[in-house]
């Protein structure tokens, strides 16, 4: 096949490479990064599912590896409810099925073997592990100690569990030993204190894995293992290994003939960030840098915060690694490999770190995307994008990522599209909001980038500086069949009707545009996200800032990868959060406001502003209703959410209309 | 050589007074214990307390008694045996620099952020809920910290 254009611009990306005696088209690894928890409850593949392992199949990398699979019949190793097993011949059909898949895409297939050990046993109120070392978060069970009969067969699952795989058709196998999964635990000084040879000296906590490696290898010694492992635990402070021993216990898998290790970082209950997006991309390249000096023998895998392909070629062409290893970026967008290949990555959805799809799976629900309203739906018809069979002419009020996500979706699928919006530009809230985010703003903002390159690409037409309303609907009357109000929502200040001194809210959006600037001195009424990022940036900023909340929590409308985030930053700003608070009165002093117990306060300031309630734009709705032959709406318009449902919604009015 | 119990224990007994309400869902008898994180043993060896079985140290128990949250005093002598719900390990200095905060839990959650103090469950999310931790979990932002990030 001719060499695509993108391809000579990202040279070690797309160099061919080896696992063992297979060939891999490219140095790209889709890694396993998460379960989808689309199966069904006692660990059988579900359509779903194989519809989503064929996009997975499709995304142009190398190596896939199939998402981890329990391999224990009582369940121990299995740590979400909807977590695919493989510890019986009955599964084996779909795991053919996926097989090729890859097979069919030209890739190689890795399955992976997911032991959860300390995070298992989700349906049996217990977990197992190599000592007595209670959870430290509040979601997990209790642990029971492994005997070493105990590890001697869960060796022997491993094994049988292993030689299925290969049985239904796949080429390797990946065993997961970080995160605090068990193998992990074995390893790690933190959850290992046994005193018998399974413990103690890093020697023997690593034989566990030593064993495993062995007897897996021994049972299959022509096909690749993979062992994921930590470069770093995060647990060092309780206890946990140091860096150093991390990468001694590489160098005993090394040792034990693995053909590839997959670093990565963190374990579950470690206190700090790994992959949000407060951490910046490549942070973690020293790891496998060290891993590659360690280990020189040895294939190195790595991706972890590390979204970009630009920067995965750079540090391929360094010898930092070996293979990149990608996931959620293809969560975000199962093309990324294709369109760096085809010189498009300025078409890119970027994974935006918002980590919807863990947030979602440790809540025990099946994963999704912010910016992939696809996921998890591909084996349903009304998801898939397929030529419209009337075209119409659109016009579409707002140019938010509601409006925009439908306006390309229609677009796509043949429609005439024209948006409309009153700002001189698109992004609606979200490019106020990013603007003044204290993560990385060049995340959210990458949102509007996609919308405006891929809106110049498709054709659909902008009107900005534009206001909609019902004089510019009569004068376009007849030109349009569709009108989709995607206008968003508002700080509602008519809620503040009968507050003395009301006129003198500013509101908060307006604000958070840079259309008003504040005093030096701020009280904030709402302490949810709009309030919350209002709050961090002027504080930031050097104003006074104080938040007063009618809820008993702060951050309650904020997804919760970011609740703690949002918590632990007014806490570090120290803002001061007035709880169960609610505003009585404004005044030229600042804003009195009572408390659950009755009693009033004057809080200082020469800025009152109304971060909540937020009220749906939906005046549009009643002005049009008679104008235009279809109206609809989406986001925010119809109820105030958020990014999420915004895209989402956009996505699926713009499939089906 | 004893641990130092850490913190006053009238101070606290002052933070989960004016806590009152993060309390008020749990049941009688339910408790935190806090157990300082080393010891320092005859030979004059730093030992870590929070073992299956350790020498005896002294913890503080928060134990919820019929009116409120009530401060006692307790000994530690390792995880096998005890009954508390929750566990709270103690970075020397750690509780001491909680309460000398203008907001001593506000400081104990960011102190938990920052490795100094560390939580053990010694129930299920189940156990948890229905014998009233549910207030006092989030106040500490325990279910949003973890893999979530």
């Amino acid at each position: 096949m001719s060499q695509r254009p993108g391809e000579a611009k990202l040279p070690h990306l797309f160099k061919p490479g080896r696992l063992g005696r297979y060939p891999t088209k490219n140095s790209i690894k889709y890694g396993a990064c998460c379960v989808s928890n689309y199966n069904t409850r006692d660990g059988h593949i579900t359509p779903r599912e194989l519809a989503r392992t064929r996009v997975i199949a499709n995304t142009g990398c190398g190596i896939i590896t199939n998402q981890g699979a329990y391999p224990d019949p009582k369940g121990e190793g299995k740590s979400y409810f909807r977590m695919v097993a493989l510890y019986d011949d009955k599964f084996l059909p779909q795991f053919e099925t996926i097989a090729g898949y890859i097979h069919e895409a030209g890739a190689v297939a890795i399955q992976q073997i997911l032991h959860a050990g300390r995070y298992g046993g989700i349906d049996l109120g217990y977990c197992v592990q190599p000592s007595v070392v209670p959870q430290t978060l509040p979601h997990f069970r209790p642990p029971r100690e492994m005997s070493k009969d105990d590890i001697r067969r869960c060796i022997r699952e491993h094994v049988d569990a292993s030689k299925r795989a290969i049985k239904a058709g796949f080429d390797g196998i990946e065993v997961t030993s970080f995160m605090g999964y068990l193998l992990a635990s074995f390893n790690s000084r933190f959850t290992n204190q046994r005193s018998d040879e399974y413990g103690g000296s890093l020697e023997n906590r690593g034989r566990f894995m030593r064993e495993l490696i062995d007897a897996v290898k021994q049972a299959l010694p022509e096909h690749p293992f993979v062992i994921r492992l930590n470069g770093a635990e995060l647990m060092d402070q309780w206890g946990g290994n140091s860096e150093d021993e991390c990468f001694e216990l590489m160098k005993q898998a090394a040792g034990c003939g693995v053909d590839m290790i997959s670093v990565t970082v963190g374990w579950q209950e470690a206190p700090e960030s790994s992959i949000g997006r407060d951490v910046p991309p490549g942070h973690w390249n020293y790891l496998a840098q060290r891993a590659k000096k360690e280990c020189p023998d040895t294939l190195i895998a790595f991706g972890n915060r590390l979204p970009d392909p630009g920067m995965a070629n750079a540090c391929l062409g360094n010898g930092e690694f070996d293979y990149w290893e990608v996931c959620r970026p293809m969560l975000a967008d199962p093309e990324l490999v294709h369109k760096a290949a085809e010189d498009r990555l300025d078409e890119v959805r970027r994974c935006i770190g918002s980590l919807n799809c863990l947030s979602r799976v440790f809540r025990d629900l099946p994963y999704s995307c912010t910016m992939n309203p696809a996921l998890g739906h591909e084996v349903e018809p009304e998801y898939a994008l397929t030529p419209a069979a009337v075209k119409k002419n659109i016009m579409v009020i707002g140019a938010g990522p509601a409006g925009m996500e439908f306006a390309i979706t229609a677009r796509r699928r043949g429609h005439d599209v024209t948006v409309y919006d009153r700002a001189g530009h698109i992004g609606g809230n979200l490019r106020a909001y990013a603007n003044r985010d204290l993560a990385r703003p060049e995340d959210l903002l990458s949102v509007v980038r996609h919308y405006e390159v891929m809106a110049q690409k498709l054709g659909v037409e902008l009107r900005l500086n534009t206001e909609a309303n019902a004089k510019l609907m009569r004068s376009l009357l007849h030109q349009y069949d569709v009108c989709v109000v995607a206008a968003g929502a508002r700080i509602d200040l008519a809620a503040y009707d009968g507050i003395e001194g009301r006129e003198r809210l500013v509101d908060a959006l307006e604000v958070a545009a840079g259309r008003l600037e504040p005093g030096n001195r701020v009280v904030i009424i709402g302490a949810g996200k709009i309030g919350l990022v209002v709050a961090e940036f002027l504080k930031k900023n050097g104003a006074e800032v104080t938040l007063v909340e009618t809820d008993k929590r702060i951050a309650g409308d904020v997804m919760p990868t970011f609740k703690w985030r949002h918590t632990a930053w007014v806490e570090e700003l120290e803002i001061p959060v007035l709880t169960s608070t609610r505003l009585v009165r404004v005044t030229a002093d600042g804003a009195v406001v009572v408390d659950s117990k009755g009693v009033e306060t004057l809080l200082a300031a020469n800025t009152v502003i109304a971060a909540a309630p937020r009220v749906a734009n939906q005046a549009l709705f009643a002005e049009f209703e008679w104008m235009v032959d279809e109206l609809h709406g989406c986001g925010d318009a119809l109820m105030p959410r958020g990014m999420d449902a915004a895209i989402h919604e956009g996505y699926r009015l713009g499939a089906r209309i | 050589m004893a641990a130092v119990l850490h913190g006053s224990a009238i101070s606290w007994q002052n933070v989960l007074d004016a806590h009152a309400e993060l309390f008020e869902p749990v049941v009688t008898d339910a408790s935190v214990a806090l157990v300082p994180r080393w010891r320092v043993d005859a030979q004059g060896q730093r030992r870590a307390n929070v073992m299956p079985k350790t020498d005896p140290v002294p913890m503080q128990l928060w134990q919820r008694e019929v009116q409120a949250m009530q401060l006692h005093k307790g000994v530690f002598t390792g995880l096998a045996s005890l009954t508390s719900d929750l566990l709270l390990i103690a970075e020397d200095g750690a509780l001491d620099d909680a309460l000398a905060h203008e907001r001593p839990l506000s400081e104990l959650k960011r102190l938990l952020r920052r490795n100094r103090v560390l939580f053990m469950v010694l129930r299920t999310r189940d156990e948890l809920r229905e014998r009233g931790w549910t207030e006092f979990l989030e106040a500490l932002g325990l279910p949003f910290l973890g893999t979530c990030r």
